[in-house]
């Protein structure tokens, strides 16, 4: 007989398993502290937004899609002397819209996506560390949107996320100072703790702190730095931020063969 | 020079960063100040790693377990502290949590008039989650008052009522005398034969906890203007800074938090240098203000309150 509803009352709440079974005390295998997962990388691969990228670092897989620019009405009204190089005046720049989303599949716990918090937290972390490397003068009233979808997070997921956002807007062919290459760090807790180069999710989740980085390579410029947790005095950090940008450095040379090879494809692709 | 002077005839609308108030400085107002920056000048004649003057009052708002009030030059911050029982989190039963709340009124600058200041209040609620997000900063546990049934949760509001720089470092230090302030009155459970639980609140009105704020961050803003930097901008300083860095130290130095904040990018050596003057800058101000809290509660409840209008 089914289950008779109304006079068999379930619980109000209920929670999965998983959170009352032991805990898998694996501590993660020891590994070099500077080591970076193997990247796969690959550009313009959507066929509806200007420009497209898709990452994956481990576990870690994130999707980026650009589209603009767009014509964006009621811009303020211009004045004020051009920029160099025929740069539109500071208020007629172009803005930069970021929108950063986890799937509700990507972590071991299924979230609904909601729409503060988080989300929006790194949205503004990475449009703080891509403005730096775009040329918003050239695009004067106007709007470019970098979407970014986090498929599955296997650790250091902003890191990702920057990066990829970085390799679509190339790929869509906006005019960029540099390339944004991200990196996440992770420490942790114990009696003689190290900070580790690209966290896998397991180290993560039992990091005492975390910091991501996002760096221009070429320029050699620092374009985003968002850490935090209990991290220990200053020089610990300082150490941090330079393993950081050093993981940076090591990660271009991927993206740049990425780029070639994205460009080759679309030569192909129209033969005229 | 003559560049500059030619360019002065139009006044460039310079935004400060983000959301937040804008002011207009004309060319030449920049030059002026960055120029004064490079030789450690500012145009009200502080050093790079001055304070402006700072004025806190605690114990403002009478319906709030804690509150405080702080005044750094035209930024004008209010916070309440509000205990309330909840049920703790699932992956923490024995511990207590806060909730942030900021909200930017309309008084600060007309440009947060309706949902205008929103933006701005999540960003600063976000920051604010992310200081305390360490198990060192506030004691959680002696905010749990039976494992996974009761807690103690503690709503920060901060008000947001004149917005002149600097906005973070004031939050941080209002936040820290607001919870200084706290008052949570003293609860006992009762179990009874038959294994009920009853919550008792002790008669005396006085009774209460209160929480140490020993290693309750501050954050210091530090923005980059020229080849130097310079801690507690002023509205027109922040206009002429393309980046800042934003340090959330203890008052032993330890480092909690650490974000870029601004379009521009940042050279990794001076992001290095920015660091140590936080910790130099934030020890000072911690050191002020616990004399200055400790030497406010000794006054007893016979102090002259200045409130709003003094």
């Amino acid at each position: 007989m089914p289950g008779d509803h109304r006079r068999i009352r379930g619980p109000e709440e209920s929670q999965p398993p998983q959170l009352y079974a032991a805990e898998e005390d694996e501590a993660p295998d020891p590994r070099d502290p500077s080591r970076l997962r193997p990247v796969y990388a690959r550009a313009g691969l959507l066929s509806q937004a200007k420009g497209s990228a898709y990452l994956e670092a481990g576990g870690t897989k994130v999707l980026c899609a650009v589209s603009g620019p767009r014509q964006v009405e009621g811009g303020e009204r211009g004045g004020g002397p051009a920029g160099a190089g025929g740069e539109a005046p500071a208020a007629l720049r172009g803005r930069l819209l970021c929108d950063f989303r986890r799937a509700p599949f990507a972590g071991r716990r299924r979230r609904a996506p909601q729409g503060g918090g988080e989300e929006r937290e790194l949205a503004l972390a990475l449009q703080e560390a891509l403005e730096p490397a775009v040329r918003l003068g050239r695009y004067p009233r106007a709007q470019l949107e970098v979407s970014a979808l986090l498929l599955e997070d296997g650790g250091s997921a902003l890191a990702a996320a920057l990066t990829a956002a970085a390799l679509a807007l190339a790929d869509a062919g906006i005019e960029m100072y540099d390339l944004v290459v991200g990196c996440g760090l992770s420490r942790a807790p114990g009696p003689a703790p190290t900070w580790l180069l690209d966290p896998t999710r397991l180290e993560e989740e039992r990091a005492a702190a975390g910091l991501t980085v996002a760096l221009m390579p070429v320029l050699n410029q620092v374009a985003g730095l968002l850490g935090s947790g209990e991290g220990g005095p200053t020089e610990s950090w300082v150490e941090a931020v330079r393993m950081g940008l050093e993981g940076c450095q090591r990660l271009y040379p991927v993206l740049q063969q990425c780029l070639v090879r994205a460009a080759r494809r679309r030569g192909a692709a129209t033969p005229s | 020079m003559t560049r500059a002077g030619a360019r002065s005839a139009r006044a460039d609308d310079v935004r400060a960063r983000g959301s937040m108030a804008s002011v207009s400085l004309s060319e030449a107002e920049k030059v002026y100040i960055v120029h004064g920056v490079q030789e450690d000048l500012r145009v009200d004649g502080r050093g790079c790693e001055d304070y402006r003057c700072v004025e806190v009052e605690t114990d403002v708002v009478s319906n709030t377990s804690g509150s405080a009030r702080v005044q750094l030059g035209h930024t004008d911050i209010l916070v309440g502290v509000k205990a309330e029982m909840g049920t703790p989190k699932l992956e923490k039963p024995n511990e207590g949590y806060l909730e942030f709340f900021v909200d930017c009124s309309a008084n600060a600058t007309p440009e947060f008039e309706g949902r205008g200041g929103d933006e701005l209040g999540t960003e600063i609620a976000n920051t604010l989650y992310r200081i305390f997000s360490n198990k060192s900063s506030v004691d959680l546990q002696s905010l749990c008052i039976s494992p996974r049934e009761h807690c103690w949760v503690l709503y920060v509001d901060v008000l947001l009522l004149e917005c002149g720089g600097n906005l973070f470092d004031a939050i941080s230090i209002a936040v820290k005398a607001a919870l200084f302030n706290t008052r949570i009155p003293r609860v006992r459970v009762l179990e009874d034969e038959e294994g009920s639980k009853d919550i008792e609140l002790s008669d005396d009105p006085y009774d209460c906890i209160r929480l140490s704020v020993e290693n309750v961050p501050c954050i210091v803003t530090l923005c980059k203007i020229g080849y130097r930097h310079v801690v507690d901008a002023t509205l027109q300083e922040e206009a002429c800074s393309l980046a800042s860095v934003l340090v959330s130290v203890t008052s032993q130095g330890v480092v909690t938090c650490m974000r870029k904040v601004g379009k521009g990018s940042l050279d990794p050596e001076s992001i290095f240098e920015m660091m140590e003057t936080s910790k130099r800058v934030g020890k000072v101000l911690h050191t002020s203000l616990h004399s200055i809290l400790h030497k406010e509660e000794s006054l007893g409840p016979k102090r002259q309150k200045v409130g709003f209008l003094g």
